[in-house]
């Protein structure tokens, strides 16, 4: 909402300057977005008189003036514009000047051999409009000498506002300076409307099909008007405030929702034909909006129709072929009262934002119907002249007047302060509540049409107290509850916690991506499912939620192999989602690495990342958020779809699937134009599953302090036989005795009979009870050996 | 075998010894002289062809020369040995501004950091960290925060909207993390004092506005919860947050649907050339809007707004980081840059508590 200060000076009475009322607007919840004063931009252009103007010796199209700048002053100044002539009012711009569009300064110059001495500007040279190749004609009586901005106007700060949805009222100049009033900072003049009576009777009848979404309509027919170009006060502010002048009678229309939140709509009469109606659109209706634009109708919006056609679409916009142009003569203007919620419903569907559905979707008066109807009357028949006729109105709006009951009590409570009754009457006074009864400890108060918003007491708690100021409530730190709880976070945010610094611990950056991505990628990692596809994407790459994190990440490998990375390992925490249904969706933790495990260095060659740093980030995670990693289940067979089918497995609790990790599919990295091994993981922090809560308490210790012995055992088997199968073949021996079994070696190649290899395992023996004899730990040796090879075939390797 | 020529063997025994240079020449004196076929225990064997007497004196004779000739060795053995590790040492001696073995850690994203320390804060007042849905329904994001369906409120969300509706049901991606407080009171019964901070979506690109960015929603509602606690509550999280003593803080009217009264809150800070610094009164920054609870939104949860009533509040995540760390452009949160997020990255123990600290 942009105005100007001198028009809101025309409705409030203050002596407050421009800074307090910015300041008083933006804690009274006017927020002021920008005040802007180009009186001091322009204060350097001054009016000068072109005494003479003469043909310029070496060009057609130049003229060479002397100029009366005031002071005694004349200089000579070479001009292009095609209206400078002899005897006219203008702006110069004299050396030194700087021109405000293109930040030039103004040098004494020679143009083709003529001096001169500043510059006759132009509306665009000053940013101000379009000056189609002449100069700033100012009027006849425009002093010499002086700053030129006030002769068009432009010396009137603009003050931009925000307006929250709820302070339609405030879409109007008039309403604001009733909310400054009551903030103290004046007095609200009071409006003299003067009623026209009209001496004829309209010849268009008005017809409300519709009454419950337009319960009034008023019209009135205007003859022999001329339709005219507006005066230059009128122009000047609605150019200020960025609205184009087009025509009295439509300009009128804009003063008018501008000052008062009253939209209003005027139709050339003699392209009407028979009667106005409102009613719902019928299918297939359609008609040419003042946008220009084509408009097909269901049957549902609500629209004002002659007998005929849509001449409008109530509340939005007006249709081309009823319009007001320059050479009307009759006009008829509408003055209604359409319901916010149809006209927000209507201009949804059509997608069509004008000023007037911001104001009717906001709630205009519906008891400012005749004053607006009568300030326009006023304005058109002195700008344009012509006669009115009497009003047409139908009117079923029921005018009750909404009452709340408020208890000083409630007040208190709600605010947490104590206000004097006496305060409380009088800021709910300045804003136009009457007070109808007035006892120890209650109100009741009427509340004007004006503020549809204000229908619960605590509406009327916010309305006294920003303007008793928030400042004046003091601020008190609250108590600790009383039952203090005793976890902040949730299990999951615990883990999603301890997984996020343990990962950055080794060596992996945290990135945040997007939570869609493209339908396209997504399928290269999961069947499609069309519920996760967006209706409005912001950008065709970004349509889809994303059902794995991979794919933003690779993308994010990319980037920073675009920048010379040679070592990348990022991962995110953040959600993927299973379907549309709100609970369906899954907090991921995913990972990559791509490159060398290091620089180059003194100590170790740099090595490529492979599965296995994958598998030990993994393990080193699990076991973090207090899951044994040795009682996951690692299963190649089901590789995830965007593994290399040889490197990749799905991670196993018991029976569920909590994840996978390996290799990246090198068809999927060509695509993402990585061209190189990746290496990633997902897993599902929530089916990590969580240990139960110990509250601190761990169990008594049992360490033996008898001896550990250590056999080592080179096992050669299938290469298909999964190397874990071994470890669990060994351990399951007696478990009691093998403390560890570590795989240390594998080996295939020369010696090794083809399609086999050779596993070293180092197996820890130790028993709690005393210490194992020779023969015993034989025994248990070739234990191993047999359940070795009754689970995987192997033989013990011969040396 | 007389005193005398064992007197003189120990002589030759100890010059040698002392003037052996190795720990293994040292080691095969020993065992000559000493070892079960030594010289000594020659001696020894010589014993059982004297009388008593004699046996008696020579025994006592040879047994002080053994003792002695152990002594000895002992001493030599413990000077060979020091200056062979003397030897090691020199031989030893390495370059130790040589480069340190190579080591790799990452970082924490700034969000997670500021979440972090939010979390940090509001936890010292006793707010639970609560979490829910992203993929939303109208009803949790709108309706029941007393947005009806054509709300003006609604077109300044820009939401995103699923393709398909469920039941009828449009579904969308919430616009604020207000949605978890209706979740969390249709689920609990009151009082509530949590925060819920997470993603939201509004379709919204440029450079101050990302189609994804975080809020964290704070909710306190109880019996005797009034608009100073409210003031009391944020002045205290926005000192914590910023390790201010003294901020200029503005509360100023303003509108939400689902609170009334409401304030958006402004900071006060200033520019030291092109850098924003918080304090000082020169600008005002908005960083959050707030308000009591509108008893609408309580009704449509099922509490009795005539018994209980409280505040809520929102505030943008990346906002509040910008702001503390420095941070100039929104969209480099979400560009996974790793030079930025190594620059604006936090170390892995840099975990936030008002015990340690927030910030380093």
């Amino acid at each position: 909402m942009k105005f100007t200060l001198s028009w809101l000076k025309d409705f409030l009475e203050t002596e407050a300057t421009i800074d307090q009322i910015a300041v008083t607007l933006t804690n009274i919840g006017l927020e002021v977005e920008n005040i802007v004063d180009r009186s001091e931009v322009f204060q350097p252009f001054t009016v000068a008189h072109i005494i003479e103007a003469t043909q310029h010796p070496n060009a057609d199209r130049l003229r060479v003036c002397r100029v009366d700048i005031g002071n005694n002053e004349v200089i000579q100044v070479v001009c292009g514009g095609k209206n400078a002539r002899t005897g006219i009012k203008v702006v110069i711009a004299k050396v030194g000047t700087v021109i405000p569009t293109n930040q030039l300064k103004m040098k004494l110059s020679k143009i083709r051999d003529v001096e001169s001495h500043g510059m006759l500007v132009s509306l665009d040279e000053m940013g101000i409009g379009e000056s189609d190749g002449g100069i700033i004609e100012l009027p006849n009586d425009a002093v010499i000498g002086e700053p030129f901005a006030k002769y068009l106007g432009l010396d009137d700060p603009v003050i931009e506002l925000s307006i929250t949805p709820n302070r339609g009222d405030c879409l109007g100049v008039y309403g604001i300076a009733r909310d400054l009033a009551a903030a103290g900072l004046g007095t609200l003049k009071k409006l003299e409307i003067s009623k026209i009576v009209g001496n004829f009777n309209s010849p268009i009848a008005v017809d409300i099909g519709d009454k419950e979404n337009c319960p009034r309509f008023i019209g009135r027919y205007f003859k022999n008007v001329a339709n005219i170009e507006s005066p230059m006060w009128l122009q000047n502010r609605l150019k200020a405030v960025g609205n184009n002048p087009i025509s009295a009678l439509v300009d009128i229309t804009n003063y008018i929702s501008l000052t008062f939140g009253r939209p209003l709509h005027v139709y050339d009469a003699d392209k009407l034909l028979g009667n106005i109606s409102v009613r719902r659109a019928k299918s297939e209706e359609s008609f040419l909006a003042l946008n220009e634009k084509q408009y097909l109708f269901n049957d549902s919006e609500l629209v004002v129709s002659d007998s005929n056609n849509i001449v409008a679409l109530a509340g939005i916009i007006g249709g081309m072929d009823s319009a007001v142009t320059n050479d009307t003569k009759n006009v008829f203007l509408e003055v209604a009262y359409f319901k916010a919620d149809k006209v927000a419903a209507d201009g949804r569907i059509h997608k069509i934002d004008t000023d007037a559905r911001y104001r009717f979707e906001r709630n205009i008066d519906p008891n400012f119907m005749e004053d607006g109807a009568a300030i326009a009357s006023s304005m058109i028949m002195e700008i344009c002249g012509g006669e009115a006729s009497k009003l047409v109105e139908q009117n079923t709006y029921n005018n009750v007047q909404n009452i709340i009951n408020i208890s000083f009590e409630y007040i208190e409570r709600l605010s947490g302060i104590k206000i004097n009754s006496s305060d409380i009457i009088r800021i709910l006074k300045s804003f136009g509540f009457g007070i109808i009864k007035e006892s120890d400890n209650f109100l009741e108060v009427s509340i004007p049409s004006y503020r549809q918003d204000v229908t619960q007491k605590c509406d009327l708690v916010e309305e006294i107290l920003r303007i008793y100021g928030y400042d004046n409530i003091p601020a008190i730190s609250i108590n600790l509850p009383e039952n203090i709880p005793n976890r902040i976070l949730t299990t999951q945010q615990i883990k999603k916690n301890r997984i996020r610094r343990i990962l950055s611990q080794q060596g992996y950056f945290e990135t945040i991506t997007w939570s869609f991505m493209s339908k396209t990628k997504a399928e290269l990692f999961t069947s499609y499912d069309e519920s996760l596809e967006l209706l409005n994407p912001i950008h065709v790459e970004l349509n889809y939620m994303r059902p794995t994190i991979i794919s933003n990440l690779l993308e994010a490998i990319v980037k920073n192999k675009n920048r010379r990375f040679e070592s990348i390992s990022l991962f995110e925490i953040g959600p993927i989602f299973k379907s549309s249904k709100p609970e369906d969706f899954r907090n991921f933790v995913s990972g990559v690495r791509y490159g060398k495990d290091c620089q180059k260095n003194m100590f170790s060659r740099p090595r490529d990342f492979d599965p296995y740093d994958i598998k030990s980030d993994i393990y080193t995670l699990i076991n973090e958020c207090g899951f044994n990693p040795s009682n996951l289940i690692i299963e190649q067979k089901l590789a995830p779809i965007w593994g290399h089918p040889g490197k990749s497995a799905a991670i196993k609790i018991g029976k569920e699937v909590i994840g996978y990790f390996g290799e990246v599919h090198p068809k999927i990295t060509k695509l993402y134009d990585i061209n190189d091994r990746v290496f990633a993981f997902e897993i599902s922090v929530q089916d990590i599953v969580s240990p139960k809560l110990k509250r601190g308490k761990k169990p008594i210790p049992t360490y033996s302090d008898f001896q550990v012995i250590q056999r080592d055992f080179a096992f050669i088997v299938d290469k298909e036989v999964p190397s874990e199968r071994i470890i669990k073949s060994i351990v399951r021996v007696n478990n009691k005795l093998i403390s560890s079994a570590d795989i240390f070696d594998l080996y295939e190649g020369i010696n090794i009979e083809s399609g086999k290899k050779s596993i070293a395992v180092n197996v820890k023996i130790q028993s709690p009870d005393g210490t194992l004899t020779d023969d015993e730990i034989e025994a248990l040796s070739r234990e191993i050996i047999d359940s070795v090879n009754k689970e995987t075939n192997a033989v013990v390797r011969s040396h | 075998m007389n005193l005398e020529e064992v007197t003189q063997e120990k002589k030759i025994a100890i010059e040698r010894i002392n003037s052996v240079s190795s720990l293994d020449d040292l080691e095969e004196l020993r065992v000559l002289y000493l070892g079960k076929k030594g010289i000594l225990s020659s001696y020894m064997k010589h014993l059982s062809t004297l009388g008593d007497q004699e046996k008696k004196e020579f025994g006592f004779f040879i047994n002080q020369v053994k003792d002695e000739v152990v002594s000895v060795i002992g001493l030599r053995k413990e000077l060979l040995e020091a200056q062979q590790l003397q030897i090691l040492l020199e031989n030893e001696k390495c370059d130790l501004t040589l480069p340190e073995r190579p080591s790799y850690i990452g970082r924490v994203h700034p969000i997670s950091q500021a979440i972090d320390e939010i979390t940090a804060i509001f936890a010292s007042m006793g707010f639970q960290t609560i979490d829910g849905p992203e993929i939303e329904d109208d009803f949790h994001n709108f309706s029941a925060l007393n947005i009806s369906d054509m709300h003006p409120a609604r077109q300044m969300h820009d939401t995103f909207y699923l393709r398909n509706k469920i039941d009828e049901k449009s579904m969308l991606l919430r616009t604020h993390t207000s949605t978890m407080q209706v979740r969390h009171m249709e689920n609990n019964k009151p009082p509530y004092r949590v925060i819920a901070p997470g993603r939201t979506y509004r379709c919204d690109w440029d450079m101050t506005h990302t189609p994804m960015f975080h809020q964290v929603e704070g909710l306190l509602i109880d019996r005797n919860i009034n608009m100073t606690h409210l003031k009391g509550c944020i002045v205290d999280f926005i000192k914590l947050f910023f390790e201010l003593d003294d901020v200029p803080i503005r509360f100023r009217s303003s509108y939400f649907p689902f609170t009334e009264p409401s304030a958006e809150v402004d900071i006060g800070c200033s520019w030291r050339g092109k850098e924003l610094v918080i304090g000082g009164k020169s600008d005002w920054l908005e960083i959050l809007g707030c308000g009591m609870v509108h008893p609408n939104v309580l009704r449509n949860v099922g509490v009795n707004p005539d018994e209980y009533q409280g505040f809520a509040f929102g505030m943008g995540i990346e906002r509040l980081a910008m702001l503390k760390y420095g941070i100039g452009d929104l969209r480099t949160f979400f560009e996974s840059d790793l030079r930025w997020l190594n620059h604006y990255g936090f170390a892995p123990f840099d975990i936030p508590s008002l015990i340690g600290g927030l910030s380093r």
